[in-house]
């Protein structure tokens, strides 16, 4: 297994937010993670990412445990995510957001990854020398997304990205998420828009409460009577 | 109209040590968005450990400046190390990180006064008593020193932040921690390296004042922090050339007020800005109010 987290708990403070959280994804897979307001979703991918302090259980890496890792180490490990409302810098231009992207590699791995960036997402290009707070919000969206990739991550973690966006867009940053997986990356999706994401997915995890409670495929989720009752929101 | 040049040319002298300090303290400030009330203390630190150095130890004018550098930037290393970085840990409300600053400030001020003593002391200058003759007007060297040495290090600074690897990081980290600890920022170390440069500039404009006023007591600390808060709040907090414009205004303020009203009043003027400011423009000159888009 590419990363395997075997029972993972994670805590704010006293406050216990995830119980016995097992995931296991492979390389080069999209990976859902779905679930309604304050399940658990963001502070999974938080757990990941290093920013919760009490966690129990382990996060295996390619075989290495990294749970408790600090932020940095972590995207050093090959993790990035790209987190829930975009929070791009508002006041650095974009290139500089992108540079941010990519501040743990050399300066001259830099012009590789701006090409891959601007080769997925042109409009950031054109944008380049632009504040990143006068983009619009699906311009943002990617441009959150350009800048995790500018890490050069063996495992994406996108969360919400479709969060704000039209649905012309939303289907544009999906087609783009796809894009990514073929060059190789394996992506964990976290999405309150079910239909979208279990779509695009591999496979799919369904998070309550902050408990697993269904993983499969994404097409059969997509055909589950409870996820079709509780997530999907169909008549 | 003499007169009135006159008391420009002693202004900009003065508007560059403030703008030295006050940019230190922006620059915490936009980090944490913490008012760092030890960085007066911090000044008067550096002035201090350059007296002792050059004067009591007897050393050469440049080793006593390197060794204040040295010793300043552990000095601000270790404040926010000890003092502030176990309250952001815990995460303790913004107030307490203030109300610690104040503590630091007079901790620092205490222990300066215990083994130095409060009376004023002469320091040491350079170029003795030479000025430079323009016309009508006199500039001291001194005086022309501190102003391009000033002009040079916000130059080499403005280069910094706006271009080097980490001057960027410093910025993202200014205007979103989690963000920037997210893309593999430490940022610890960021913050670490800003109390260091603004710990050192602090202690470089208190020893440039001290050069210009040739004297040095313990208190010199608490007057320049009310004028460069001033200076800094007047400009934009957590704006750098705002903090560098507010350092100019509140300079010509205070030179023009003892020129043409009276010297006692001087110190009055930082005051007078402050409220104004406060009352009319809290966001500063240069500074905005914050947008963020859902």
């Amino acid at each position: 297994m590419f990363l395997e987290i075997n029972h993972l708990d994670a805590y704010y403070g006293r406050l216990q937010a995830l119980w016995d959280v097992s995931v296991a994804i492979d390389k080069g897979e999209i990976v859902a993670l779905i679930g309604s307001n304050g399940a658990g979703k963001s502070t999974f991918l938080k757990s990941i990412a290093g920013s919760i302090r009490r966690l129990n259980g382990e996060i295996l890496f390619d075989g290495r445990n990294i749970a408790g890792l600090r932020p940095d180490k972590v995207v050093r490990a090959g993790i990035v995510m790209s987190p829930e409302g975009r929070q791009v810098f508002p006041r650095l231009s974009v290139q500089e957001n992108l540079r941010i992207g990519g501040f743990v590699h050399k300066n001259s791995d830099l012009e590789a990854g701006y090409e891959r960036v601007y080769e997925l997402f042109p409009i950031l290009k054109e944008r380049a020398s632009q504040a990143a707070g006068t983009l619009s919000g699906g311009e943002q969206q990617m441009l959150a997304i350009g800048r995790a990739l500018m890490g050069q991550p063996q495992l994406l973690m996108l969360d919400e990205p479709s969060l704000g966006l039209s649905p012309l867009f939303t289907e544009k940053i999906f087609e783009l998420i796809m894009e990514i997986q073929k060059q190789g990356v394996t992506i964990i999706l976290v999405e309150q828009n079910a239909v979208m994401a279990l779509s695009i997915a591999d496979r799919g995890y369904i998070i309550k409460n902050g408990h697993v409670v269904e993983s499969d495929t994404g097409a059969k989720l997509l055909e589950s009577p409870d996820v079709i009752d509780n997530y999907l929101g169909r008549a | 109209m003499t007169y009135f040049l006159q008391l420009t040319i002693n202004a900009i002298a003065l508007g560059s040590i403030y703008a030295l300090t006050a940019v230190g303290y922006s620059m915490v400030y936009g980090i944490l968005e913490l008012v760092n009330f030890a960085h007066g203390s911090v000044f008067m630190l550096g002035a201090f450990s350059y007296y002792i150095f050059a004067v009591l130890v007897g050393l050469p004018w440049y080793l006593s400046f390197l060794i204040t550098f040295i010793l300043i930037g552990i000095v601000g290393f270790a404040y926010d190390r000890l003092t502030l970085l176990p309250l952001r840990r815990t995460n303790q409300p913004k107030f307490t990180g203030l109300i610690c600053t104040l503590g630091v400030s007079i901790v620092l001020q205490n222990l300066v006064f215990v083994f130095m003593g409060s009376n004023t002391r002469q320091f040491p200058t350079f170029f003795e008593g030479r000025y430079l003759s323009l016309g009508p007007f006199n500039i001291s060297f001194i005086q022309i020193l501190i102003v391009c040495l000033s002009v040079a290090i916000m130059v080499a600074l403005s280069l910094f932040v706006k271009k080097a690897k980490l001057g960027v990081a410093m910025r993202a980290v200014a205007q979103n921690s989690m963000a920037s600890e997210w893309m593999g920022i430490n940022v610890n170390s960021v913050v670490s390296l800003t109390f260091i440069i603004g710990s050192v500039l602090a202690a470089l404009s208190g020893i440039l004042s001290c050069m210009s006023f040739r004297s040095l007591d313990i208190t010199i600390g608490s007057t320049i922090a009310i004028k460069a808060f001033t200076a800094t709040v007047l400009g934009g907090i957590g704006n750098l050339g705002g903090a560098v414009l507010g350092a100019f205004i509140v300079a010509m303020a205070e030179s023009y007020t003892a020129g043409f009203i009276s010297s006692d009043m001087r110190d009055l003027s930082a005051f007078v800005i402050l409220m104004l400011v406060l009352l009319f423009r809290p966001n500063g000159l240069l500074g905005k109010a914050v947008q963020k888009k859902v």
